[in-house]
């Protein structure tokens, strides 16, 4: 009996090779280089497929083609989305980013995502995430990564942590912000985001490509 | 020493956002001279406490991969010298979006002030603090508090006061150590000197643009330590400013445990060639 069984796999094997050896090969489409299972600048970006806090799916393959700005975010850290002197929604620094990237490529994506879990449901995450989109005007998706998995892949630590991927989805900057955690410099700051969106627009990879992020740690679920 | 008066002057940041927002926890800030009085063209050290709740910690000059560096900024007459903050040896956590290194509980920092070798007998020398920090728990908030003290300024020989046993117990320089040598040569940083009982040696880098540095690798021999780590400078990466390599070197696994202060200048061109292990730079 298992001698029979055996005989029929391998019957099955060797048809199967054949038919797919005797099959028209189809054109293969050219596929982009496989990502890794952890972001690193020069690499492929990890793919993923992330709901809204309107419930609809994006995924970054959505986007092939065009720049995709990715913010790491968390309603309630005083450097993300919390009202406070250093939060990069509140004091308007995300929304001039998002104008300043449009007006050098109107389809430059912008996306924020939210890690959040710890001590919070998945409902509570999307419930805070819809007040402080409303509150702070914030004019572009916000994706629930409530399992860290995306998070985690990209290894972003901070809220906010930004990671700038480029039109053939290779990931080409990640870390600050910018350089004013204090939001002291201000209109004298760098924005590391910008820096690496124009470099990318002249052809050029991004320098610095990558910057130690600052703020809240990403809140994962433990 | 007179002991700064408390203005509590926490940042307003109201939570806007989550629905299950945890309490905001207190610090208090308290600012002492460490000396009963200071006199004229004499440092002294200022030191500013914050008292940390339990289960809640602010940030090491160096955060780690995520918070924000405690700040303490001095105010003086014009003509004071005011040197830099010393912070004491923080603790390391494990978060799970990455390493920090932050201060739990009691916490003092220190500044050494220098009144101007003019300033007149008798007058108090009034001074301001201004503190910043990020305070954490499982949400994090921001906190700020100012405290203005007059330092008494007399002639003649002053006692250390409680304030001045705190800024003692902070990391010295490492030049301070007996035996102890610390230098960049060759693109690795090279450390060495007596063991000490306390535990095994080990650095924690205060991270700088452009700057990275391999895992050390620790040997001992006849009572002795090398402490050898592959140092790396990309000026290209960096943000301007005197090239330095700054960090702790430390003993054992306890934030009571000895640290010293280690601070080179990169050699000019760089200090060689890239980190061989290690973790690259973010």
């Amino acid at each position: 009996m298992i001698t029979a069984r055996r005989l029929s796999l391998s019957f099955c094997a060797a048809l199967s090779t054949i038919l797919m050896a005797a099959a028209p090969t189809p054109p293969k489409p050219k596929a982009p280089p496989a990502a890794p299972q952890k972001a690193a600048v020069g690499l492929p970006a990890p793919g993923f497929t992330l709901t809204d806090t309107d419930g609809t799916q994006h995924a970054l393959s959505d986007y092939a083609g065009k720049i995709v700005v990715l913010e790491w975010f968390n309603a309630s850290c005083p450097f993300s989305g919390r009202q406070s002197g250093h939060a990069i929604h509140s004091t308007g620094k995300a929304s001039t980013l998002r104008s300043q990237l449009r007006a050098i490529d109107p389809t430059i994506t912008y996306l924020v995502v939210d890690s959040t879990a710890r001590r919070n449901t998945r409902e509570q995450v999307i419930d805070s995430d819809k007040k402080a989109k409303a509150q702070w005007k914030i004019d572009v998706p916000i994706l629930i990564d409530y399992d860290g998995t995306v998070g985690r892949a990209f290894k972003a630590e901070t809220t906010p942590h930004m990671f700038v991927i480029d039109a053939a989805g290779v990931l080409r900057y990640q870390g600050a912000f910018d350089n004013d955690q204090q939001n002291e410099k201000r209109a004298t700051a760098t924005n590391y985001v910008l820096k690496a969106v124009q470099r990318l627009k002249e052809g050029a990879q991004p320098t610095p490509d990558s910057v130690p992020a600052w703020g809240c740690s990403v809140k994962y679920k433990r | 020493m007179r002991a700064g008066t408390i203005l509590m002057a926490l940042a307003s940041c109201p939570a806007a956002a989550m629905e299950a927002a945890e309490p905001r926890p207190h610090v208090d800030m308290a600012v002492s001279a460490g000396v009963e009085h200071a006199s004229p063209g004499e440092p002294f050290e200022l030191v500013t406490t914050l008292h940390v709740p339990k289960g809640s910690h602010i940030y090491w000059r160096d955060p780690g991969s995520s918070g924000m560096p405690t700040r303490v900024r001095v105010t003086a007459p014009a003509g004071c010298r005011v040197g830099p903050v010393r912070f004491p040896r923080p603790v390391v956590l494990d978060e799970p979006s990455g390493r920090v290194q932050a201060h739990e509980g009691t916490v003092h920092f220190a500044v050494a002030v220098t009144p101007p070798a003019s300033w007149p007998m008798g007058t108090p020398l009034p001074l301001t603090v201004r503190g910043d920090w990020l305070i954490c728990r499982s949400e994090c908030w921001l906190g700020k508090a100012s405290v203005s003290l007059d330092v008494p300024v007399g002639a003649g020989p002053t006692r250390g006061t409680p304030a001045g046993a705190h800024a003692a117990q902070l990391p010295p320089a490492v030049e301070l150590r007996p035996g102890t040598t610390a230098r960049i040569d060759g693109g690795e940083l090279h450390i060495s000197g007596p063991v000490d009982a306390a535990g095994s040696p080990g650095f924690l880098l205060v991270r700088t643009r452009g700057l990275s540095l391999g895992t050390p690798s620790i040997a001992i021999h006849q009572g002795r330590f090398m402490l050898t780590a592959a140092v790396a400078y990309d000026a290209a990466q960096a943000e301007g400013g005197g090239a330095r390599l700054q960090g702790l070197l430390t003993f054992g696994d306890s934030v009571r445990d000895p640290a010293w202060a280690v601070d080179l200048p990169i050699p000019q061109g760089g200090p060689g060639t890239a980190p061989h292990s290690g973790e690259p730079p973010t």
